[in-house]
């Protein structure tokens, strides 16, 4: 009953996103646009920006596509052509690669922080728990024990 | 009625400084009747920010185009209610505006302490807030007065911005200033407990409703702010990673950290250090989104030029990070307490992690917007950081934070067992794990997208667990019958169930997310009159085409007949617009809007032949993004909700 009840859940979210539909076509000229920013200084890609120098540049990608060239070369050209900053993300070579590492290894740090912080507090409250569980709780049985678990849930959902 | 504004302007920043002269002497001198007048004073501060504001409405509806800030964001012909709205589209009104909340706030704080002002924190409290006032009017007064005046009297305005004239206007704006402003008090309380060494948790119960509200207001600002570049931006998408959108949303997740850490020191009376780094860096960073956009250090669509206001808010923002980690040092042998879990796997040690986690996207995502600076001045090489940096970087760590959002409920306060985690995780992991497989037989192969849905599948499991769990056991231990139990189980422990409202909202966003990202079908083509195109199981129609006039703009709008699977459903009208007194023409998104996906149609050109160009869109699952959005804002408010108990809208918001 309780697998039912979770599976009618399971398939309302399945079906939602089942109602997706697959992947069209390839879109070359947009995937190039949306690694280029637009020249005119608006601060958007060039598969959003709307304007005249936009228009030019994505004609610009549309007479290299046809003459077959590749996405790097394409975007290789108008790196040569703009410098670097026309790119919507730095290429992955030299000082770059820092902002690229730099958030995961902060991730690392903090995690390796974190459990560090944790462990010292588990170790504290074991401790504590021995300390005093000597005096007083030893004699505590499974029974009492379940019995004040219960009662401090109570109290902390309350 | 300029020199209404003016004078109301100079009074509110009189009153901000006397009161904190006379807070100051007040304190030195311990003499309560000149604290009770700093008290006071900030009321009449109150009153004149709302004189000024009341003057700067005014000469909006009113078109005095002698006002060089009206003339800048008004004309004749804009429609009255973007008149009054105009009164925040540019920098001058933005800081009016936000000096002008802040002073109510700090009137309900003011209103809410009256019977406190014997107690130590309260003045430090007062005078944190009328110092924050101080260097908002001190702007106003001086280097950004909303009432300065032109040498003439144009005889028009210059409009306000076509793209600014949009519904998401009115409420995007303030309420993302409510939140960065919201922020303030509980800073004001954290500043106000480090200076008298009140350190228990006392200052984060009564900030509690401020917190969540600010977060709230935040979350309504985001949200719309997505909404409105939808709607009007016409580039199919909500979220850009822009500089100034970057501002908004590192102050929340950093907030929505402290909300999450501020639980456990209410419960556990620890992480109290981690409290205050978290609450200074919230209003660090509220402060920075300013700055960000006030400097023009950074190219971003949300550019006020460099208005000259910069290096005043990175003064501003200097002094109050170093302040706050001189006291946070200063208080840091009174701020540690003995720290002692019961267990490595309980739900504060998730929290933690789950702090690590906002923390590292906050960080990744100031880190790529800085990061064009920090390289110009490493290597000299100018870079661009836009939507495939942080895309790239912050999708895995969204989708290891959503995985903690599904395991922090299963893990029990104090100490989880084995049993009671293999009971709790082994309907949601294998639901997860069904749904995997489901989804990859049903062709959703890419890992991103795959994970993605997985994992929303199993956080949607283990809180639909916990709701299912609550309302068995209030039913059981009441006999209500379940469809009664479960609303007031709501209602009864609405500040945890609001929790997980949250968090349901986040699951729902991620699937609108995932589903308009990965699955996005786009095209464009040139359409003469009688001819289709076709995108996906959609094709369009051109059928007709008109021009015609509506108040300040001329509108040329196309009539497409759209079918859907060979079936007609409806028709769509993509537009272009040429407001008056604006340079360059806007065009109008027309949308057909399912639960399933949107169909998102521009016209960027128009030939002389009335062809039309058109840019279609299919986003799939897209509307959950702004129904998440919508959940998340219930949830938070439903947190807050007050006691009935308690009489008093001021005693509640308290």
């Amino acid at each position: 009953m309780r697998f039912i009840k979770y599976g009618g859940f399971m398939v309302f979210s399945l079906l939602l996103i089942l109602s997706v539909p697959s992947r069209g076509f390839p879109l070359s000229s947009t995937e190039i646009e949306n690694n280029l920013m637009c020249d005119c200084g608006c601060g958007q890609l060039l598969g959003t920006c709307e304007c005249e120098r936009a228009e030019e540049m994505r004609a610009m990608i549309r007479g290299m596509l046809d003459k077959g060239k590749t996405k790097e070369e394409i975007l290789s050209s108008f790196v040569s052509q703009y410098g670097e900053s026309i790119l919507s993300a730095p290429p992955k070579k030299g000082f770059n690669l820092v902002a690229y590492i730099l958030p995961f290894v902060g991730l690392l740090v903090g995690v390796v922080v974190a459990v560090v912080f944790v462990r010292k507090w588990a170790f504290s409250g074991r401790k504590e728990a021995s300390d005093e569980g000597d005096a007083e709780v030893a004699d505590l049985n499974d029974e009492m024990q379940k019995k004040i678990d219960d009662e401090l849930k109570k109290l902390e959902e309350d | 009625m300029v020199n209404f504004g003016n004078l109301s302007l100079v009074f509110a920043f009189i009153f901000s400084l006397a009161s904190m002269a006379l807070l100051l002497t007040g304190l030195m001198k311990n003499d309560r009747r000149f604290l009770e007048s700093g008290r006071r004073s900030l009321y009449g501060l109150a009153l004149f920010a709302t004189l000024a504001s009341i003057a700067l409405g005014y000469l909006f509806v009113t078109d005095n185009f002698q006002v060089e800030y009206v003339a800048s964001y008004s004309d004749r012909a804009l429609p009255m209610f973007y008149k009054v709205t105009a009164f925040w589209a540019g920098q001058k009104g933005s800081l009016l505006f936000w000096a002008w909340v802040l002073s109510i706030f700090t009137a309900i704080v003011v209103r809410n302490t009256r019977t406190e002002l014997n107690s130590r924190n309260t003045p430090y409290i007062y005078l944190v807030l009328a110092t924050t006032l101080s260097f908002f009017l001190l702007l106003l007064t001086s280097v950004s007065n909303p009432f300065e005046l032109l040498g003439f009297v144009p005889r028009d305005g210059q409009g306000l911005n076509p793209m600014l004239q949009n519904p998401g206007m009115i409420f995007h704006p303030p309420t993302l200033f409510l939140g960065y402003i919201g922020f303030t008090v509980p800073f004001a309380y954290a500043i106000s407990a480090m200076v008298v060494g009140r350190l228990d948790e006392t200052w984060l119960r009564k900030t509690r409703r401020w917190n969540v509200l600010s977060w709230v207001f935040l979350t309504i600002g985001i949200i719309l702010g997505g909404q409105w570049a939808y709607v009007e931006l016409g580039w199919g998408g909500y979220w850009a990673w822009d500089p100034v959108e970057n501002a908004s949303f590192i102050p929340w997740l950093i907030a929505t950290a402290f909300i999450h850490t501020a639980i456990i020191q209410e419960r556990r009376n620890i992480m109290k250090v981690w409290n205050m780094v978290l609450i200074v860096l919230t209003f660090v960073f509220c402060l920075f989104g300013t700055y960000l956009v006030r400097s023009g250090v950074l190219q971003s669509v949300h550019d006020f030029g460099a208005t000259g206001l910069g290096g005043y808010f990175l003064v501003f923002m200097t002094v109050v990070l170093f302040g706050g980690i001189y006291l946070i040092a200063e208080s840091y042998n009174d701020l540690r307490s003995k720290h002692t879990l019961e267990s490595y796997l309980s739900r504060e040690s998730t929290f933690l992690f789950n702090n690590v986690l906002f923390l590292a996207i906050a960080f990744s995502t100031l880190f790529g917007t800085i990061f064009p600076l920090i390289s110009e001045a490493v290597t000299g090489n100018k870079l661009t950081v836009s939507q495939p940096f942080f895309n790239q970087v912050n999708t895995p760590l969204f989708l290891i934070l959503l995985l903690l959002t599904g395991i922090c409920p299963l893990i029990g306060w104090r100490k989880a067992s084995a049993d009671n985690l293999k009971k709790n995780f082994l309907v949601p992991a294998l639901a997860s794990l069904a749904g995997a497989v489901l989804l990859f037989m049903g062709g959703v192969r890419e890992f991103y997208p795959l994970t993605a849905f997985s994992l929303s599948i199993f956080v949607a499991v283990t809180i639909f667990n916990e709701f299912r769990g609550g309302t068995i056991a209030r039913s059981k231990l009441t006999g209500e019958p379940v469809f009664t139990a479960f609303p007031r189980l709501l209602y009864k422990m609405r500040r945890r169930y609001g929790g997980y409202i949250v968090h349901l909202g986040l699951v729902v966003i991620v699937i609108g997310i995932t589903g308009s990202s990965a699955y996005k079908l786009e095209t464009q083509g040139t359409l003469y009159k009688g001819e289709s195109i076709r995108i996906g199981s959609y094709e369009l129609r051109y059928d007709d085409f008109r021009g015609y006039r509506d108040r300040n703009r001329d509108i040329y709008a196309a009539t497409l007949s759209v079918f859907k699977d060979g079936k007609p459903a409806g028709t769509i009208s993509p537009e272009r617009r040429y407001y008056v007194n604006a340079e360059k023409p806007t065009t109008e998104v027309s949308l057909r809007t399912t639960l399933i996906e949107d169909l998102y149609v521009t016209m960027p050109e128009i030939g002389p032949n009335r062809e039309i160009t058109l840019k279609v869109t299919v986003n799939p699952l897209l509307i959950w993004i702004w129904i998440g959005g919508t959940m998340m804002v219930i949830g938070g408010i439903m947190a807050i909700l007050p006691n009935r108990k308690k009489k008093g809208a001021y005693d509640e918001i308290h």
